[in-house]
């Protein structure tokens, strides 16, 4: 460091340890929990799309009202939509999908799809076996390369679910879709609702605007939805209410926290320090140079506690995929650079104050004190 | 050397500060007419609160007065604002006060560098040749990475001292700078003074309770009840 870095800052972190420690400590939980919260909802919407997204369908067709969140909701249709949808100019191919979410599997919900093989692959859901083959009928099951791994799953084993014993026949590579498929017939057989999907997706004729596909489908076939899968990321956004606002206040909550913990450190510490403020002014300090002062110790420790709290945040997500490995945590720099300003900007300011008054403090009183 | 015809390098004109409390009025300077000249060495000696550390305050433009002026070479200083007051200390005086004078966490050239800093020096090495050449003359040459808590107390105030003359301030304000120290150790204090005063013609005001320290000044002024009562010496 050089000269120019107010010795008195270098001088009072590293003399008073605990304090800065705990004050690094704090402003380093509220970047690593903005990081992680954003983070793991930004990572499971993005993972969620985008295995919906990697079928390679166009379109999907579902009832209004039902929610794009795929297993969210209970809204069904006939399946002879799928032939009204073939009718539509510009419809190419059409699967119809019906999902069930168990947690009889993976420790969290996990969705399967029931579909027919056929149509699936039409509409782009290439489903690369790895280890056995295809579905064909009956309790047959196929699953992902990833929850096979994690749940210790191989080709001949059972699983139960919905009462039923499954008898696992296939497993493909991870990312398309679903973790598990069903055949369709089978699923609808057990739910009770033969002839009903809960969505059909869609494949338009090459070289057509799925857009305009869309809005035809719309205009024929009013009291359904049809979500364009390019956009289905920020679609699923939208419907999941309140998520932008949770995370808006877990964030401030936490900006507040840090905030309060630099104003009480920086606080304690000008208390503390009142004769040392005294005597600055009998140097010739001017107000400038005390708040400088204070106000960068604080600056220093939250930078601190920032890089610290990054470093934290990739511990964790570490943690957290090793242990929970369905799960994904996605960090942007967008969001990186945003959480590290949150804590400069709360420690800022819970500095201002106590520098203020330090600054504005009775020189002679202040030399008084002991 | 003559000084009577050398003009004041410090003036006060009919100073006064009291403290309302309310329903009593506290009257810790009343009336002090002084005037220093350059190079001079004065000491103030008078019972515990008569005014000395209040008119030293007023002095170094710490607090400003309820009446009166102080002057500092040819400046009124009463009538600076309070961050001009704060650069008029900051390169015209130096203050030593009686005990805890230093930072803890700094070492003593880092208390002596924070002075500099304050003061804007910039040249790195330039500033650690200066503090270590102050901290020299104070006879601390081979203490200067000692922290205050490792120094005895006559010590820290030669640490002090250094520290107040970063800058070569014109007027060294020292308030009971040996009040806390043993004969030695106030001895070694006062031939630092004297021998800024002696070689480098540093004006000093100093404050202490000791008669024979008192008596080394040029001149003692004595205080009762926030007035000068009398004066020793020569001038
Ligand atoms: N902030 C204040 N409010 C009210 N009275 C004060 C204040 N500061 C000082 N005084 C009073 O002013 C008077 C002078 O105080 P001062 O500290 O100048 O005395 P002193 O001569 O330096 O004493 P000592 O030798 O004990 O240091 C005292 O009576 C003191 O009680
Ligand atoms: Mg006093």
């Amino acid at each position: 460091m050089t000269f120019n870095v107010p010795t008195l800052i270098r001088a009072n972190i590293f003399q008073r340890r605990t304090r800065a420690a705990i004050a690094i400590l704090a402003v380093a939980i509220e970047v690593t929990a903005v990081m992680l919260l954003v983070g793991l909802t930004s990572g499971t919407i993005n993972e969620v799309s985008g295995r919906i997204q990697a079928l390679g369908a166009d379109i999907m067709f579902r009832p209004a009202g039902s929610s794009p969140l795929l297993g969210l909701s209970d809204t069904t249709m006939p399946t002879s939509a799928v032939d009204w949808l073939l009718e539509v100019d510009g419809v190419d191919s059409a699967s119809p999908v019906m999902i069930w979410t168990t947690s009889q599997v993976a420790d969290a919900p996990t969705n399967m799809f029931g579909i027919d093989p056929e149509p699936f692959e039409w509409v782009g859901g290439q489903l690369e076996i790895l280890d056995g083959r295809r579905l064909q009928s009956g309790y047959e099951i196929i699953v992902d390369r990833r929850l096979a791994s994690t749940e210790d799953l191989s080709v001949g084993q059972e699983l139960e679910i919905l009462g039923q014993n499954w008898t696992i026949v296939g497993i493909y590579r991870a990312g398309i879709g679903a973790r598990m498929m069903v055949p369709l017939p089978t699923l609808q057989e057990i739910l009770g609702l033969p002839n009903k999907t809960h969505v059909v997706f869609l494949k338009v004729d090459s070289g057509t605007e799925p857009s305009a596909v869309a809005n035809r489908i719309g205009q024929e076939l009013p009291g359904y939805e049809s979500t364009l899968m390019a956009q289905y990321a920020e679609v699923l956004r939208e419907n999941i209410v309140g998520l932008d606002q949770f995370n808006g206040a877990i964030s401030s909550i936490a900006v507040v926290l840090s905030f309060l913990v630099i104003l009480l450190a920086m606080y304690t510490s000008i208390i503390e320090r009142t004769r040392e403020i005294g005597i600055l002014k009998a140097l010739g300090a001017s107000k400038t140079y005390i708040m400088r002062t204070i106000i960068g110790e604080s600056v220093l420790l939250c930078s601190i506690g920032a890089a610290v709290g990054v470093g934290f945040a990739y511990l964790a997500r570490w943690v957290l995929v090793s242990r929970y490995q369905t799960l994904s945590v996605e960090f942007t720099m967008e969001w990186l650079i945003y959480a590290v300003l949150l804590g400069l900007a709360g420690g800022t300011l819970g500095a201002f104050y106590p520098a203020l008054r330090a600054a504005r403090q009775d020189a002679v009183r202040a030399l008084r004190h002991e | 050397m003559t000084m009577d015809d050398a003009p004041s390098i410090l003036r006060t004109v009919g100073l006064e500060k009291s403290y309302d409390l309310g329903r009593i009025k506290v009257r810790a300077v009343c009336g002090i007419d002084l005037a220093i000249k350059k190079g001079e060495f004065v000491s103030i000696m008078g019972p515990s609160g008569c005014g000395k550390s209040t008119l030293l305050y007023l002095i170094g433009g710490m607090t400003n007065p309820t009446r009166g002026s102080v002057f500092v070479g040819d400046t009124d200083i009463t009538h600076l604002s309070d961050s001009e007051r704060t650069a008029l200390r900051r390169e015209r005086i130096g203050f030593v006060f009686q005990r805890f004078n230093l930072f803890p966490t700094l070492s003593a050239l880092g208390n002596v560098r924070l002075a500099q800093e304050i003061q804007g020096w910039k040249d790195r090495k330039e500033a650690g040749e200066g503090a270590r050449e102050l901290l020299g003359w104070v006879g601390l040459a081979d203490k200067d990475s000692r922290r205050p808590y490792e120094l005895s107390i006559g010590e820290q105030q030669r640490v002090a001292i250094a520290r107040a003359l970063v800058g070569m301030p014109e007027i060294l304000l020292a308030d009971e700078p040996t009040g806390n120290l043993d004969t030695d150790n106030s001895l070694q204090i006062m031939r630092v003074f004297e021998s800024l005063n002696e070689k480098h013609s540093q004006t000093i005001l100093m404050i202490t309770h000791n008669p024979e320290i008192a008596a080394r000044a040029d001149r003692t002024i004595h205080m009762r009840d926030g007035r000068i009562v009398d004066v020793e010496g020569k001038s």
